[in-house]
């Protein structure tokens, strides 16, 4: 008897557990026909994704530029940020200065680096996310580059995929804000000539598209006090890389080549001025600021 | 009482822990966590893994999209992989700009699963995947997980001026 009514709990639970799942999930997939205004807030009907700070900094190479480790974030710093806000901020700040350090090959840098957010996450509480197995994989391939940036990727990937699953978007969009403007702010201490030929210029303006992809995620998750902050913070940056526009110079072409890959060609260029070019700099200089001190 | 409690006991920490562990299993199959990156074709090691890679759930003659971001010359790498016995899973690449401009479609390619391109200019893509209705699936009711695996690098192709060696 005993035994029956163990199993019949086993199963009740099992149904429950299974109608829970399901209803969620459910929930999740009616948005996605719905249109924007009919949906929750909460609920994105559109999915915004944006590049990881590796992805940012695929430029640097290309551009033989030195390595300059007084740019980064001191990971000294790290005892000024005791609230959460600061310190997922701060997070982001890091992870965006481990991506550029693993680019340079600093691999002491990069073990100092990790430690300072392995610390971090910790105290945000995503350590499941960004583990020690981390630590000993950057430990065994110190003295190899593509390893170390092929670790920094995955990570960072890591981080956003858990914080998704476990309903953590207001965490990873403060993270993602602290990464883009650390992202932003060593772009520009690169890419320091507003010269109107330096090919970096066109790697700011093509920073708008990343940019507003965060800043509409940013807004979804705007309910929450912390991120609301930080889109306000942001406002200025939004309505600069807003102002670039795009020259329509010809209608896009797909050709594809001999080994079957397609080229995307033409359409619009994106164009900053040197007006916007410095505003942009000294706007993004301001916030960084506020981000880290 | 005691002596049936001590007997129950083992019992029923098993019957818990089969319990968690289902409900563990069911809850990750039915949020498709790093569906993409175990499931999806990976192109070769040039290539870096890109954050904006997503996995999610789909219904038969569901149709799901999501913004991506792309620089101008860099290579890309996108691939899909799902959960459905079918074959005829669509996936589309559309410029997310006024034109709207189809820059792929698996449909007019056998349904392939996987596409590299160069990008000249930074262009926002909308990266659109279509289950069709098959109204005598056995599984129609399940919801199933899709994936899209994204990967990039800086583009290995030469500029066109570029002369001899």
């Amino acid at each position: 008897m005993k035994l029956k009514i163990t199993f019949g709990i086993l199963a009740l639970t099992l149904a429950m557990g299974c109608r829970n799942a399901s209803n969620s999930s459910e929930q999740a997939i009616s948005t996605d026909s719905l249109p924007v205004n009919q949906t929750d807030k909460k609920t994105q009907s559109v999915y915004y994704r944006f590049p990881t700070p590796d992805e940012l900094f695929t430029f640097i190479k290309k551009e033989n530029i030195k390595y300059n480790p007084e740019i980064l974030n001191p990971v000294s710093n790290i005892s000024r940020y005791v609230n959460s806000k600061a310190q997922t901020i701060a997070l982001g700040v890091y992870l965006a200065d481990l991506s550029y350090i693993t680019l340079f090959e600093s691999y002491n840098y990069s073990l100092e680096y990790y430690k300072a957010i392995h610390s971090l996450s910790e105290k945000v509480k995503i350590t499941s996310a960004y583990d020690l197995s981390i630590a000993k994989r950057i430990e065994k391939n110190l003295l190899n580059l593509d390893s170390l940036k092929q670790i920094s990727t995955e990570s960072y990937a890591g981080i956003v995929e858990f914080l998704i699953m476990n309903n953590r978007e207001k965490t990873l969009a403060l993270i993602a804000a602290g990464a883009y403007i650390e992202c932003f702010y060593l772009t520009f201490k690169l890419t320091d000539k507003n010269e109107a030929h330096n090919p970096l210029k066109t790697r700011v303006a093509d920073f708008k598209y990343a940019f507003e992809n965060l800043y509409s995620y940013l807004t979804i998750y705007s309910d929450d006090k912390q991120v609301a902050q930080v889109a306000e913070q942001l406002k200025g940056v939004h309505e600069l890389f807003s102002s670039i526009k795009s020259s329509k110079k010809t209608k896009t072409k797909v050709r594809q080549d001999k080994e079957g890959n397609l080229i995307f060609e033409g359409g619009s260029k994106l164009e900053i001025t040197a007006e916007q070019y410095s505003q942009l700099k000294e706007m993004i200089f301001a916030v960084r600021k506020s981000f880290i001190e | 009482m005691n002596t049936q409690n001590t007997i129950l006991n083992p019992f029923k920490t098993a019957m818990a822990t089969i319990v968690m562990l289902f409900l563990s299993f069911y809850a990750i199959a039915q949020d498709c966590y790093f569906y993409h990156e175990y499931q999806c074709k990976f192109p070769n090691t040039t290539y870096y893994l890109s954050g904006q890679s997503r996995s999610a759930l789909f219904t038969y003659g569901m149709t799901s999209e999501f913004k991506l971001v792309t620089f101008s010359n860099e290579d890309y790498h996108i691939s899909i992989c799902y959960q459905f016995k079918i074959k005829n899973i669509r996936f589309r690449l559309i410029e997310d700009n006024e034109d709207k401009t189809v820059l792929f479609d698996n449909a007019e390619a056998n349904y392939k699963t996987e596409v590299s391109f160069t990008n000249t200019e930074a262009r926002r893509i909308i990266v659109e995947v279509s289950v069709p209705e098959v109204a005598n699936a056995k599984d129609k009711d399940e919801k199933q997980c899709v994936g899209v695996l994204v990967h990039s690098r800086k583009t290995l192709r030469e500029p066109k001026s570029t002369l001899g060696f």
